[in-house]
C-alpha cells in the first residue's frame, strides 16, 4: 500500500514512543512533526496568562477547552496547530497501532476468503479449457471462409473438452444423474432441491468464468481498458426489476429483441429505454416466473381474450421494438390472476375426481375445505362423505346430493325431509360447529341438550364400512345444509346417512351388514368385520388436517404381485410390471416419466402436513403431475414390496419393481 | 437470422430445465445471473467487432452523458448486423446453459 507521509496513523506506525519523544526533545528548534495537519514548521507560541474573560471566551471558542491543552492532556496547542503530547503519544499511539493491525488483518482475511472462494468455483484447468474454447469460438466467428471450417472444428473440440472436464470436476456420472422431481412431489426437500442447487452452481460458475474471461479481454484491450467497466456501470444502473425482466424475457423466449432493443442491450443501457420503464420493468417481471407453465395451456377463453385485446391495445405504442409471437403474445398480456382463473376452471373440469380421490383417500377421513375459500370449487360436487374410497373416484364420483350407489338409508332418515326451521346453511368461512351452534341458539336449545345432540350424531360411511362421529369427518362445505332432527335429537347433514349410534347399529343388524368395531364395543355384539382405521374421537370439530395420517395402505382390488405370479411363472419382469401397473390404472407414459425417481422419494408423497397435500393440488400441478398415479404407485410399493423395502429404498421405482418381479417369493 | 437461432431465441428454457416452480426469490437470482452472463457475452462480442479506433470513440461516448439511443445509433453504424449478433449471442448462451445443465444432470 502506498504510504501517505502526512497520514498520522502511518506516522504512528513507523515510529516508537521513545523515538518520538527524542525527536521532540532533541529538536530545540524543531518543530516536531505535526501529526494532525502535517505542517512541519508550525511556530511555537509561548503560553501567556489570560484574564477570566479571555478564558471564558477561549472556552467557548474551543468547545470546552480552557487552555492550550486538552482535558485529558493528550493534545496541546503549539502555535496555531494542535499536536499530540507525550501523554497522548503513550495513550493514543498504541490504540492507533492496534486499530491498524486489526484493519490490516481483516483486509488480509477478506482477500484470502475471496481467493479461496474463487478457487473453489474456478478450477484453473477448467478455466483454461473454458478460455481456450471461447478464444477459438471468437476466432471462428470472425474468420473468413478459407479457415472457417477448421476453426469451428477446433472450437467444437475445445467445447467438448471443456464439457468433459466439467463433468469430471463435478463428479457427475451419466449413471448417477438424478431424476428431476418437481418440488411439490418432494415437499421435504429431495431431488428437486438437489437439481436446483446444482443448476445454481452451473449458473454461478458460468458467470464467474465469464467475468474472468472478460477480465482477460479487458487487459488485452490496450486502447480502451476501461470500456468494459463503463458498460457494466451502465448495466448496473438498470433497475433490478428490469434486469430480472430481461432475464425472464430471454430465458422464456417471451419476447425477442430487435431494432433498438438489441442495440440498447449492446450498450448496457437498456434501463434507459421507455420500453423498459413501461413494460419490461414491472409487468413481465411480476408475472412471468409465477406462471410459466401456463404458456401453452389452452386456458384462455373468450372472456380472457377480450381483456387481453384491451390491454394489448393500451400497450401497443410501446411495443415497436419487441416482436412477440403466437400464444405467448396473448399470454404476455394476460394478467396472472386471469390465467390462474382459467387454469382453475380447466383443472376443475379435468381433474376434480382425481383430486377428490386423493384428498379423501390420503387423509383417510375425508375432506372439506371449510376454512379454505381458495379451494371452494371442490365443494361444488363434494358430497359423497368424507371417507370415500379412492377407487370409487377413479371411476366417477356421485353427483352432489345423490346417495351412494347400493347403500340404503340405514337409520331410516335423511335430512332433506326435515323442516327448514331447524336447519342452517354453512356460509363461506363457516363450519359445522358454528352451524350447529347457530341452530341451537335459534331453537333456544340448552347447552346440555346441545351437548347430547352433538354427542349422539353419527354418520355411516359405506365405503369405509364404518361409523364415525360427526366431528370426525368433514362432511360439509360452504353451501351445505346442517339440520337438527328433533325426533332422534341429533344433527344431520343433508345427503348423508346419519343417526344415533344405536339407530345405526340396529339398522346394520337388521340388514345383516357387518358391524363396525366401534358399534360393537358400544352395544356388545361381536364384530363381524373390523371397520376402517380407528380415529380418535374428538369432542369438538377440530379439522383433521394438521398432520396427514400415515394410514395403512389401501387394499387394492387389483391383483397383487403374488396373485399375478401364478400367471407369470417365468422371469418376464417387463410384462409382469406392465400388467401390474395397468391393474392399478397407472398410465404407462406417465410411468416412463417417473420410473427413474427413487423409491424413497416416492414414499415421501404420503408423509408431511396437509399443506404438502395442498400444494399438490394447487395450480402449479395442473396437467403436469398425475398425483393419483403417484399415490397409487406409492401405495403399491408400501403394501406389496414391504419385505423388500430396506433393499429397494435407494433404488429407482423401476429397479425396485424389477427386483420385486424377479424375487416374487420374497414379496407379499 | 437463421432458423436454429430463432428457435433457441423463442425457446422457454425455464420450462425445459423444469424450473417453473422454483421459489421466486431463487428464480430472481438465477434470472439476474442469466442476464449478467448474456450482458457479459454481448460486451465481448460487440467489442470484438469494433476496430481499435471505433473502440476509442465508443469509450469516449460511454464516458460522457451520451443518451442510450445515441450509443445505439453509433453501434449500428459500425456493426450493421448488430441485431443478428445480439440474437446469436443470446441463442448461443441459452443453448449452452441448457447443455451444461443437462450434462450435469441439473
Amino acid at each position: 500500500m502506498e504510504q501517505n507521509p502526512l497520514d498520522p496513523l502511518e506516522r504512528f506506525k513507523a515510529i516508537s514512543p521513545a523515538e518520538y519523544k527524542a525527536e521532540r526533545e532533541g529538536a530545540a528548534k524543531p518543530p516536531a512533526p505535526d501529526l494532525d495537519l502535517g505542517k512541519e514548521n508550525a511556530a511555537v507560541e509561548t503560553p501567556k496568562t489570560r484574564t477570566p474573560e479571555e478564558e471564558q471566551k477561549l472556552q467557548s471558542q474551543r468547545g470546552g477547552y480552557t487552555s492550550d491543552i486538552s482535558r485529558r492532556g493528550e493534545m496541546e496547542k503549539e502555535g496555531k496547530e494542535w499536536r499530540v503530547t507525550d501523554k497522548g503519544f503513550e495513550t493514543l499511539v498504541p490504540k492507533a497501532k492496534e486499530e491498524m493491525e486489526r484493519d490490516l488483518a481483516s483486509r488480509k482475511t477478506e482477500e484470502v476468503v475471496e481467493a479461496e472462494a474463487g478457487k473453489e468455483v474456478l478450477d484453473e484447468e477448467l478455466k483454461n479449457a473454458y478460455f481456450e474454447w471461447q478464444d477459438l469460438e471468437r476466432k471462428a466467428k470472425k474468420s473468413f471462409a478459407d479457415q472457417h471450417d477448421s476453426l469451428w472444428d477446433a472450437a467444437l473440440a475445445a467445447k467438448e473438452k471443456y464439457h468433459q472436464l466439467l463433468i469430471e470436476k463435478s463428479g457427475v456420472t451419466e449413471k448417477g444423474k438424478p431424476f428431476y422431481l418437481p418440488e411439490e412431489m418432494a415437499p421435504e426437500g429431495g431431488p428437486q432441491k438437489y437439481n436446483l442447487e446444482r443448476l445454481e452452481k452451473v449458473v454461478a460458475m458460468e458467470l464467474d468464468l465469464q467475468k474472468e474471461y472478460e477480465k482477460r479481454a479487458s487487459t488485452e484491450s490496450k486502447e480502451a481498458p476501461g470500456i468494459f467497466k463503463k458498460l457494466w456501470h451502465n448495466y448496473s444502473k438498470i433497475p433490478k426489476s428490469t434486469r430480472i425482466a430481461l432475464g425472464v424475457g430471454i430465458a422464456t423466449g417471451a419476447f425477442i429483441f430487435t431494432g433498438g432493443a438489441a442495440g440498447l442491450w449492446a450498450v448496457g443501457a437498456y434501463g434507459g429505454a421507455k420500453l423498459a420503464r413501461s413494460l419490461v420493468g414491472g409487468f413481465v417481471a411480476g408475472w412471468a416466473y409465477k406462471g410459466l407453465d401456463k404458456f401453452v395451456a389452452p386456458f384462455v377463453d373468450r372472456a380472457a381474450k377480450k381483456n387481453i385485446e384491451k390491454i394489448k391495445q393500451e400497450q401497443a405504442e410501446i411495443l415497436n421494438d419487441i416482436r412477440i409471437s403466437g400464444v405467448q403474445k396473448e399470454l404476455l398480456f394476460a394478467k396472472e390472476n386471469m390465467i390462474r382463473e382459467y387454469a382453475r376452471i380447466a383443472r376443475q373440469k379435468q381433474r376434480i375426481n382425481i383430486e377428490k380421490a386423493l384428498i379423501a383417500g390420503a387423509l383417510g377421513v375425508g375432506a372439506s375445505f371449510l376454512a379454505e375459500p381458495t379451494y371452494e370449487y371442490l365443494s361444488e360436487k363434494f358430497s359423497g362423505g368424507g371417507a370415500v374410497s379412492p377407487e370409487s373416484f377413479g371411476r366417477g364420483v356421485p353427483p352432489a346430493g345423490s346417495e351412494v350407489a347400493g347403500v340404503p338409508p340405514i337409520a331410516g332418515k335423511t335430512a332433506e325431509a326435515l323442516a327448514d326451521k331447524y336447519s342452517k346453511t354453512i356460509s363461506q368461512g363457516g363450519n359445522l360447529w358454528k352451524a350447529t351452534r347457530g341452530i341451537a341458539e335459534r331453537m333456544g336449545m340448552s347447552n346440555p341438550d346441545f351437548n347430547d345432540a352433538w354427542r349422539d350424531s353419527y354418520v355411516y360411511i359405506p365405503e369405509k364400512e364404518g361409523v364415525f362421529h360427526i366431528s370426525e369427518v368433514d362432511l360439509v362445505h360452504p353451501g351445505a345444509k346442517v339440520i337438527y332432527d328433533p325426533d332422534s335429537k341429533i344433527f344431520m347433514v343433508e345427503g348423508e346417512r346419519m343417526g344415533t349410534a344405536r339407530d345405526l347399529y340396529d339398522a346394520l343388524v337388521r340388514e345383516g351388514k357387518p358391524i363396525p368395531h366401534r358399534l360393537e364395543e358400544m352395544f356388545g355384539q361381536k364384530p363381524s368385520v373390523v371397520g376402517a382405521a380407528e380415529i380418535p374421537v374428538e369432542t369438538s370439530p377440530v379439522r383433521p388436517f394438521d398432520q396427514l395420517p400415515v394410514e395403512a395402505p389401501e387394499s387394492p382390488k387389483a391383483p397383487t404381485f403374488t396373485e399375478l405370479e401364478a400367471g407369470y411363472p417365468g422371469a418376464d419382469a417387463e410384462k409382469f410390471i406392465s400388467e401390474r401397473l395397468a391393474s392399478i390404472n397407472v398410465d404407462s407414459d406417465y410411468y416412463e416419466q417417473i420410473k427413474n425417481s427413487k423409491v424413497k422419494d416416492l414414499l415421501k408423497i404420503r408423509k408431511g402436513t396437509f399443506w404438502d397435500l395442498f400444494q399438490h393440488l394447487n395450480d402449479e400441478t395442473a396437467g403436469r403431475v398425475d398425483i393419483y398415479s403417484e399415490w397409487k404407485l406409492a401405495s403399491l410399493v408400501k403394501a406389496e414390496l414391504k419385505n423388500l423395502l430396506p433393499f429397494v429404498e435407494d433404488k429407482t421405482i423401476d429397479e425396485a419393481l424389477k427386483i420385486a418381479a424377479q424375487n416374487r417369493n420374497l414379496i407379499k | 437470422m437463421n432458423k436454429a437461432v430463432q428457435d433457441y431465441l423463442s425457446k422457454n428454457i425455464i420450462a425445459e430445465l423444469g424450473l417453473e416452480n422454483v421459489p421466486p426469490k431463487r428464480m430472481e437470482e438465477i434470472l439476474l445471473a442469466f442476464g449478467e452472463i448474456i450482458q457479459g457475452r454481448i460486451n465481448i462480442r460487440v467489442l470484438d467487432e469494433l476496430s481499435e479506433t471505433d473502440k476509442d470513440e465508443f469509450d469516449k461516448l460511454l464516458g460522457s452523458e451520451t443518451k442510450p439511443e445515441t450509443l445505439d445509433a453509433f453501434l449500428k453504424s459500425k456493426i450493421p448486423d448488430l441485431d443478428n449478433l445480439v440474437g446469436q449471442v443470446i441463442a448461443d448462451t441459452k443453448q449452452e446453459l441448457v447443455e451444461k445443465a443437462k450434462i450435469l444432470g441439473a
